[in-house]
């Protein structure tokens, strides 16, 4: 049967998947009942708006004022990406330099099936453990704003769900592609991780920081400006950066892997 | 079809400064139960994997069923049954499961491993991480065996084997062998080989030493006899017996040393009162030895 690979990442990750998705709709809950007291509380609104700006920028330019940017600032702008790279980078990591370190590779690599076929099916399977947890993530906003009677539209809130799905899958591929090279999950693991921090070091500093502030668009958190999409929508323009980069990095962990001595 | 199963040529396979194989030119035959003997560390998982394409060679070509191993690793490794040395399976999952999937990839999701399951007493529904190595050589062998593949490359197959399975594996080669499959195998005992293998290849260091047919290979190596009498024996006992190289004797102990056939040593044995019999194996440290002294009485 096709996609056995993709059906066994799904299988393997059915209980990581639900105890992530949980996590999400429960992190969503939480601030979403906290916002009628934000919204009713002037003082704590002034309070954010008197921060010093280098502040602000770090915990996302936050506008407390109106939903959309109480949303961005307590989920979207940290949070909720940060849940969804530790899943990614994790899955990336594993796909191939965890079969590796298990010596599993040798059985499901002594089957005729090619190197980039193995890839592509778990790429596509982590894939779908992101989108699954991506659509968690929708229904509990559109269920969180609707009880708390926010005035976010629908659209937006997809918007926002799909783009921090996006974000975290160039370092997801970047893992990938760092184990496939290297056969090291914890290695490739560290290296994403680490890439995904300094970006968004560079993001949010480079707000601040007028000599870095140049850099900030090699940044996928810049591709990925939760507030704006919150605010108007996502750019189609970002959505195929963050894609493309995603691709071209799985084309190198194929081309890595292809190359290269397993299990060793 | 004609031909041979097994083709390399100066398969040599570095890693940085060590060598793992050096200029392997090995033949196996059609039809053939090939072992492949040395310690461990030898190289002989090395040609395996070089063989399903999980390696590289550094240089030199592997051509297995008249496919070459990198090109046409899907076609090589369709016709193929593949038991790695160091077994290791998804542990999560039972081992129905987990030869359903292997089937799935396979293209051949038809495959019932039902039947070998049974004759190698192996309860598929148990999870994996539950069973005894034993068990899971079992779930391995099943794998290896359950497409009927043109050819079977085992590694180290009967460790962690008890002795009612190793006689119900070595049925199962003999099956494949009546359907013509080919069967190259690997293990650092000669004894276990010795059991089951048509012709043996010995490597050590990465070198393939020598490839000999069994019986010949066994008369070329020395092994001991120690024999207990019920009373001391004389001096010149066993003096000038064919096939006795040297003779030791302590009291009532006596040691001999033998090449090829024990024939006319044991007949000579028989004129004494003989306690016990013991027949030591040669290890493969003796035979790499006697190869080399062999060798270098050659060259000189």
């Amino acid at each position: 049967m096709p996609l056995s690979l993709t059906r066994k990442t799904l299988h393997d990750r059915r209980r990581s998947l639900a105890g992530w998705s949980l996590g999400l709709a429960g992190l969503v809950a939480v601030m979403c009942a906290y916002w009628p007291t934000i919204r009713d509380s002037s003082e704590l609104r002034s309070f954010f708006q008197d921060l010093p700006e280098g502040l602000r920028a770090i915990v996302g330019d936050a506008d407390y004022g109106t939903a959309a940017g109480y949303l961005d600032a307590e989920l979207f702008s940290f949070m909720v990406p940060l849940l969804l790279l530790v899943v990614a980078i994790g899955m990336g990591a594993r796909a191939i330099a965890g079969e590796e370190e298990r010596g599993t590779v040798d059985l499901l690599l002594s089957l005729p099936v090619t190197r980039r076929r193995v890839v592509l099916e778990k790429v596509a399977g982590g894939l779908l453990v992101l989108s699954l947890l991506g659509a968690v993530l929708f229904v509990s906003l559109l269920v969180g704003a609707a009880a708390v009677d926010m005035d976010v539209p629908a659209g937006r809130l997809a918007g926002i769900s799909l783009a921090s799905v996006l974000v975290v899958l160039p370092f997801g591929a970047l893992a990938l592609a760092v184990g496939c090279a290297t056969g090291r999950r914890g290695g490739a693991a560290g290296f994403a991780a680490t890439a995904a921090v300094a970006a968004f070091l560079l993001e949010t500093l480079g707000s601040i920081v007028p000599s870095l502030d140049g850099w900030r668009v090699l940044s996928p958190w810049n591709w990925y400006a939760s507030d704006e999409v919150l605010r108007s929508g996502l750019a189609l323009g970002d959505v195929a950066l963050l894609v493309g980069v995603a691709a071209a990095l799985a084309a190198v962990a194929i081309v890595a892997v292809e190359r290269r001595d397993l299990g060793v | 079809m004609v031909g041979s199963a097994i083709t390399t040529s100066a398969l040599t396979k570095r890693y940085g400064r060590h060598t793992a194989l050096d200029g392997v030119d090995l033949e196996v035959g059609r039809g053939e139960v090939f072992g492949l003997i040395g310690p461990n560390g030898a190289g002989k998982t090395t040609v395996m994997r070089i063989l399903v394409d999980l390696l590289r060679p550094t240089s030199g070509s592997a051509t297995v069923l008249g496919f070459d191993s990198r090109r046409d690793g899907v076609e090589v490794r369709r016709r193929v049954g593949y038991l790695p040395g160091e077994l290791a399976l998804y542990e999560d999952l039972t081992p129905a499961r987990h030869l359903a999937l292997l089937a799935d990839l396979r293209g051949r999701p038809d495959i019932d491993p039902r039947p070998l399951a049974e004759r190698l007493k192996l309860d598929l529904h148990r999870p994996i991480r539950a069973l005894s190595k034993g068990n899971r050589q079992k779930v391995g062998l099943v794998q290896a065996f359950m497409h009927e593949p043109e050819l079977l490359i085992l590694d180290e197959p009967t460790g962690g084997l008890d002795p009612l399975v190793q006689h119900e594996f070595s049925t199962l080669l003999d099956e494949a062998r009546a359907r013509g499959a080919t069967v190259f195998l690997s293990s650092h005992v000669l004894s276990e080989v010795e059991r089951l293998a048509d012709r043996v290849g010995l490597v050590r260091e990465g070198r393939l030493v020598t490839v000999d047919d069994l019986g010949r290979l066994k008369a070329r190596v020395t092994r001991r006899l120690d024999l207990h009498l019920a009373a001391p024996a004389p001096p010149n006992a066993f003096r000038g017996v064919p096939g006795v190289r040297s003779v030791e004797r302590d009291g009532d102990r006596v040691t001999l040393v033998l090449t090829g056939s024990a024939d006319a040593a044991v007949k000579e044995a028989a004129r004494y009162d003989v306690v016990a019999l013991t027949s030591r194996e040669p290890d493969l440290d003796d035979i790499f030895l006697e190869l080399y002294a062999g060798e270098a009485a050659d060259a000189a």
